[in-house]
């Protein structure tokens, strides 16, 4: 039995009222909606909170589900709506780039410690990054780097056109790369000493 | 750079999907053509290729411990609360829909309803003949099957304790008319 099989299974057994089935579908998905909401909203409280509506969400409209559709993108299309909302509601106040802090990548000559403490700054670093796009620009930049998903995959999850998707993208990488080198020009040489220091 | 500002407005597209492998090779030789006389939008390229290789690395963050049985409690318990408030509304409509044919003298509709669906022998108690009998069954059946189609829905999951409540309220009311008529007539 495929995965997706499995997961029609769990569907169908979690519509007429299975615990255990509806479990299992929380459990395959709650990491990619996790990181998802985290990254979409910043912290790790409200991404938590964020996540569990959505399943929530995701049982009260289980019935809809089209199982022709995959559900992993109908899954984070929940989930990008639902922080796109929160956000709206929460009504974010983007971040001047110069109220940012500055980018002091570490190196260090310790790898161990100081490979942890690097992810944790360039995790940050993320994070600051995502909060200088606009909620309907994260989205899709978020599933493609966490989730692996295609440009098609894209546009069932957000219900944006081929064309909207690539322009989405590039855009936000373009915006990224703007606040970027407005930070720091001289970055590629410091990044790739970082880059060496975690890989060492 | 001035000569090729024309070209440097699709320059980040053209590299977006080159990072994505999405570019054809005419994109490409195009874009490595302009990269090599433009240091403006070589800079610019550079910092995207270092946001996608940031991105890239970054790991995914994962759910914290007991997630899945907090959400999955969260779920059932809001869709129960969601289900009660909807047995609370049919119970609502139901009293209020009783209470209306009571004040406005037709209840004798309701016991006909609640009669058909409770008790199946009350056609004879009403003493009509046979062919009238067989016509009213007929529609009668037809108007229980739709009913009961309703009552099926609604005695099936998370509705069964409103619905049930509800039904036995009817009952209730019913036979509550039903002594009181009883009752006046005897009084009468």
């Amino acid at each position: 039995m495929t995965d997706i099989d499995q997961e029609k299974l769990w569907v169908e057994a979690a519509l007429a009222g299975n615990r255990v089935a509806f479990a299992a579908l929380v459990d395959a998905y709650k990491n990619p909606v996790y990181n998802l909401c985290y990254r979409m909203l910043g912290t790790s409280a409200e991404a938590e909170d964020a996540a569990q509506e959505v399943f929530v969400k995701l049982y009260q409209r289980l019935h809809t589900y089209d199982a022709e559709r995959k559900l992993a993108s109908w899954v984070l299309s929940i989930a990008s709506h639902h922080c796109i909302d929160r956000l709206r509601r929460r009504r974010l106040k983007t971040v001047d780039i110069e109220e940012m802090p500055e980018w002091q990548p570490l190196v260090s000559e310790k790898p161990q410690p100081e490979r942890q403490l690097l992810m944790n700054e360039n995790d940050e670093r993320i994070q600051q990054l995502l909060a200088q796009l606009e909620p309907q620009y994260r989205a899709p930049l978020i599933m493609h780097y966490w989730n692996d998903f295609s440009y098609q995959e894209i546009c069932d999850a957000t219900g944006l056109s081929l064309s909207a998707v690539k322009s989405r993208l590039h855009r936000a990488r373009l915006k990224l790369a703007e606040v970027m080198r407005a930070q720091a020009p001289d970055l590629i040489p410091i990044m790739a000493a970082s880059r060496e220091a975690v890989e060492a | 750079m001035n000569v090729l500002m024309k070209n440097c407005d699709e320059i980040p597209k053209l590299f977006s999907l080159d990072l994505d492998q999405a570019l054809d090779d005419t994109g490409r030789s195009r874009l490595n053509r302009h990269l090599t006389d433009c240091s403006d939008c070589a800079s610019l390229v550079a910092h995207m290729r270092a946001v996608d290789r940031l991105f890239r690395n970054a790991p995914m963050k994962y759910a914290p411990l007991g997630f899945t049985e907090r959400a999955v409690t969260a779920a059932f318990d809001a869709e129960l609360r969601r289900n009660v408030g909807v047995g609370l509304g049919i119970l609502l409509m139901g009293t209020v829909m009783i209470g209306s044919l009571f004040l406005l003298g037709r209840i004798d509709v309701l016991w006909t309803v609640l009669s058909a669906l409770v008790s199946p022998g009350f056609l004879n108690s009403v003493g009509v003949w046979a062919n009238e009998a067989l016509v009213a069954l007929t529609l009668a059946g037809g108007a229980l099957w739709s009913v009961l189609g309703v009552f099926r829905t609604l005695l099936t999951g998370p509705l069964l304790v409103p619905s049930l409540i509800s039904l036995l309220a009817a009952i209730f009311i019913m036979r509550f008319l039903q002594r009181t008529g009883a009752r006046d007539t005897l009084s009468a």
